[in-house]
């Protein structure tokens, strides 16, 4: 039988025809790149594109959060031309949060070899954890629904899939210092270690002003100001807080292994912060009146959010046998701060 | 040193972040129509018992994924110089170029579903395992969108893999009408769909029984990939059945047994469209072990109604019908027919069936010659005579108003088979069968407004009112000619029927003297 000559295999592609940027596109982009198709206009002209009636509650938020969002753009191309600066897929997020992951491990197995004492347990520094480090299970918690949020509605495909990896970090974290107070409680039982944190996050003033904000920005339904209010502006100076500054303060308090856990978090933190600045930057190229929204918001969850972490002063200056001043954590966060925001023609209000 | 704690010390720690809001409404943050919560009658804390089996950690979940990564793409990229899966035919391919046009985009859907529960399900310890849901669809979007991709050098059919669904093709419209109903749904809701009714039911039967048809065929990649994808689908599937015994301890399953009827029946449509004729007529017959029916018996009529029997929860109230469907594969068979007559609208190259298909699709299916060989025949004739536009049709059919599929199943005379109208706000809207005018009766105004391919073309949406102008509305317009189905055993293969004789008919003397 003689070869045929079919037209599928005589005309073919040298990628998907859905990228239309002139780049050759990366492996991420193949996996990343518009892969939400209720994105956009039904054939009709309604939006969203579902096949349900539009009236029906789930289509009416995208019209409204999504699509209605104060974040203005061409849907899909503008939103769709984000890309992730690292380029990160599945199979690399895996790869790097199994190192990441592994690394803790050998961290823990290293310290029992050594039998260093890593871990100081006098009664301050064990109240210390219990009432002021480990109820971040909580808002880990409470930030993991944001990024979920998110990645629900964000008006990309790429965003979208960074808010994914943004939501399994927190949840990492949250797992790490559950498993921290396990141990603790296993040690010093008489401590209340895993049963109180629930109660101090509800109800102790110092979490209060962080539990206030991140309520709040629970409810913030626009996925641009959802995704500014958390992304630019509470998880960047938490993960200052809890994660660089309590590092400190834990090597302080010769408890360097911890130290090195939350620097470990950190190392998520910084891309988060990375996909935070280019997010802002691109949704400001492609429509300038977004600039104005993304200022807006920022001067609307700032003063809050610094209040959060100002809440945290005890922690830092009475709370632990050795101390920090918090005059100079609290300089040290808006100079971060700053600085992430340094290339955006945005700025943190005075 | 801190003692050491295993993980069922600490998971339920870990899982238990419910919190009681207090500066914003509880009803703001979790919205009945997000949650579902409304819909049920569980009362205040009764979600926080929400459990389910497999309890994976972060730090388990990244080391067993990387290592599955790991296997897939080595197999991949071992692959890569031995001109798979080219090498192993067209009909072979078909059921690869259907599987990626259909598969991925959906797998990127069920991570919009997996992120609604992590968001909005009622439970802490149920947010975070469907967490890891989002993730693992998100793992079956990138390798369902990588493989192909290096294909699409070779045969532009493959570009179907991500555009199928941002086009309106009849199928991408079929397909998103059962998917955005589960997308627009509260998370319960949603949950009881997409993780009980699909997930545990339909997933095996695209990704393990396509697998070992992949496996005897020789797509090592194809198998690799798509047996690890069901690896996760098992785990994560969990959560429909967490969510159904806190509903059976609560006495409260009316609605879960109206959804998982619903969604049961719509799957099983549309996968029969999909999967049935890729296992019955586009796997090369040499390696078709089990047909479609086979595997529906053994996975889904037997796995499956196990499964709902194990919970609170009855077999659907279509049973009895839904059996008598699958033992003889008409569905299947009709839709394989239909790619087969309107193949200008699929990026696909179906087949016209052979002898030896014709052999084994009797022996599977006891009496097809009499009810679909005929058909074949015309066919066959047809392209003898030369005629081969006549086997392709110029014409649009009747589509149900539900699941977007062809209405009749060409069998009037069947109850099971009729068309099914019904009037809804002065309008005649037409069904398919029983179970999909149930389902549009149920709840008229969430699908009323939805136009069929069919409606569109007669309202006037779709121009010019031709055929032409019906194949550029679906993606398959002038530009994208090259990508249209075709029979790429045409015309020859209507030679090889000049003398058949179908196995249940008697032999003439022309048949039997070889
Ligand atoms: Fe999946
Ligand atoms: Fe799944």
């Amino acid at each position: 039988m003689s070869e045929k000559d079919y037209p599928m295999k005589q005309e073919t592609y040298r990628t998907y025809s859905t990228w239309n940027q002139r780049r050759v596109p990366t492996t991420y982009d193949i996996a990343a790149h518009r892969t939400n198709y209720d994105i956009g206009e039904r054939y009709d002209g309604t939006v969203p594109r579902l096949a349900v009636s539009s009236d029906e509650a789930l289509p009416q938020w995208y019209q409204k959060y999504r699509e209605g969002s104060a974040i203005t753009g061409e849907y899909p191309d503008d939103f769709d031309s984000w890309r992730d600066p690292r380029e990160l897929t599945y199979e690399k997020y895996n790869e790097l949060m199994d190192k990441r992951e592994s690394t803790i491990e050998t961290l823990y197995e290293q310290a029992e070899v050594l039998e260093r004492g890593t871990e100081r347990s006098d009664d301050p520094w064990l109240d210390f954890q219990e009432r002021a480090f480990l109820p971040l299970r909580y808002p880990c918690h409470g930030l993991q629904m944001i990024a979920s949020y998110l990645t629900m509605f964000a008006p990309s495909s790429t965003i979208s899939t960074a808010m994914t990896f943004q939501a399994t970090d927190e949840i990492r974290r949250q797992e790490r210092l559950a498993r921290r107070a396990t141990q603790l409680h296993k040690e010093f039982p008489e401590k209340g270690f895993t049963e109180n944190e629930r109660e101090i996050w509800e109800e102790d003033e110092m979490w209060q002003p962080l539990r206030k904000v991140l309520e709040e920005l629970l409810v913030e339904y626009d996925w641009g100001k959802s995704f500014v209010g958390t992304n630019l502006v509470l998880k960047p100076l938490l993960d200052e807080l809890f994660l660089a500054h309590y590092s400190e303060l834990f090597d302080k308090n010769d408890s360097n292994l911890y130290a090195q856990v939350l620097d470990n978090f950190y190392l998520d933190a910084d891309r988060s912060q990375e996909v935070a600045a280019s997010v802002a930057d691109h949704v400001i190229e492609i429509d300038e009146s977004n600039e104005a929204v993304v200022q807006e918001t920022v001067d609307e969850y700032y003063p809050a959010s610094e209040e959060a972490v100002e809440a945290f002063r005890p922690a830092f200056e009475s709370m632990p046998p050795e101390t920090m001043a918090f005059d100079d954590v609290l300089a040290d966060i808006r100079r971060k701060y700053d600085a992430m925001l340094a290339d955006l023609p945005v700025s943190r209000p005075a | 040193m801190l003692p050491n704690v295993r993980r069922e010390d600490w998971y339920q720690t870990a899982t238990n972040t419910n919190w009681d809001l207090s500066y914003v409404d509880e009803e703001e943050a979790f919205p009945p129509e997000m949650t579902g919560q409304d819909a049920y009658d569980i009362p205040e804390g009764g979600w926080e018992a929400w459990e389910e089996t497999y309890k994976q950690t972060a730090r388990e979940y990244y080391e067993t994924q990387h290592e599955k990564d790991g296997s897939v793409y080595s197999v991949s990229s071992a692959m890569e110089q031995s001109g798979l899966p080219h090498s192993l035919g067209m009909g072979w391919e078909d059921v690869l170029k259907f599987h990626f046009a259909s598969v991925p985009l959906l797998e990127r859907a069920a991570v919009t579903s997996e992120s609604q529960y992590a968001r909005f399900a009622p439970d802490s310890a149920w947010r975070h395992m469907a967490q890891f849901g989002a993730m693992d669809e998100l793992r079956h979007t990138e390798l369902q969108l990588r493989i192909p991709h290096s294909f699409v050098k070779e045969d532009a059919q493959y570009d179907w893999s991500k555009k199928l669904y941002h086009t309106e093709d009849w199928a991408s419209v079929a397909a998103r009408h059962l998917f955005d109903d589960f997308k627009a749904s509260n998370a319960i809701d949603s949950a009881l769909q997409v993780t009980f009714a699909f997930e545990t039911g339909f997933t095996n039967m695209q990704f393990l029984a396509l697998a070992s048809d992949a496996a005897d065929v020789g797509d090592i990649e194809f198998a690799e990939a798509i047996s690890s994808i069901q690896t996760d689908e098992a785990r994560h599937a969990q959560q429909g059945n967490a969510i159904i015994e806190i509903l059976d301890e609560y006495d409260d399953l009316d609605r879960a047994q109206y959804l998982v009827d619903k969604s049961f029946w719509r799957c099983y449509k549309l996968f029969s469209a999909l999967t049935g004729p890729s296992m019955d007529y586009y796997t090369p017959v040499e390696d078709r072990e089990m047909s479609w029916g086979e595997f529906m018996e053994e996975w889904i009529v037997d796995q499956f109604l196990e499964n709902i029997e194990s919970t609170g929860l009855e077999k659907p109230w279509y049973w009895e019908q839904f059996i008598e469907l699958v033992r003889e594969g008409g569905t299947s068979h009709y839709m394989a027919g239909g790619h087969y007559h309107w193949r200008p609208t699929l990026p696909i190259a179906p087949p016209g069936v052979t002898e030896e298909d014709r052999e084994w699709l009797e022996e599977k299916y006891p009496g097809w010659e009499d009810r679909w060989g005929e058909k074949w025949d015309r066919h066959a004739e047809a392209m003898r005579n030369d005629n081969l536009e006549k086997t392709v049709a110029d014409d649009l059919i009747v589509l149900c108003d539900l699941c977007q599929l062809p209405a009749i199943h060409a069998d009037p005379d069947r109850e099971n088979n009729r068309l099914h109208s019904h009037e809804h706000d002065g309008e005649t809207y037409y069904f398919c069968s029983e179970p999909c005018q149930w389902i549009f009766e149920n709840e008229p105004e969430r699908y009323a407004e939805h136009k069929s391919i069919l409606r569109r073309f007669l309202a006037g949406d779709i121009q010019p009112q031709t055929l032409e102008g019906a194949l550029e509305h679906m993606g398959m317009g002038e530009e994208n000619v090259h990508e249209r189905g075709i029979d790429f055993r045409a015309p020859e293969w209507g030679d090889d029927w000049a003398d058949w004789n179908p196995p249940s008919a008697e032999p003439t003397s022309a048949a039997s003297d070889d």
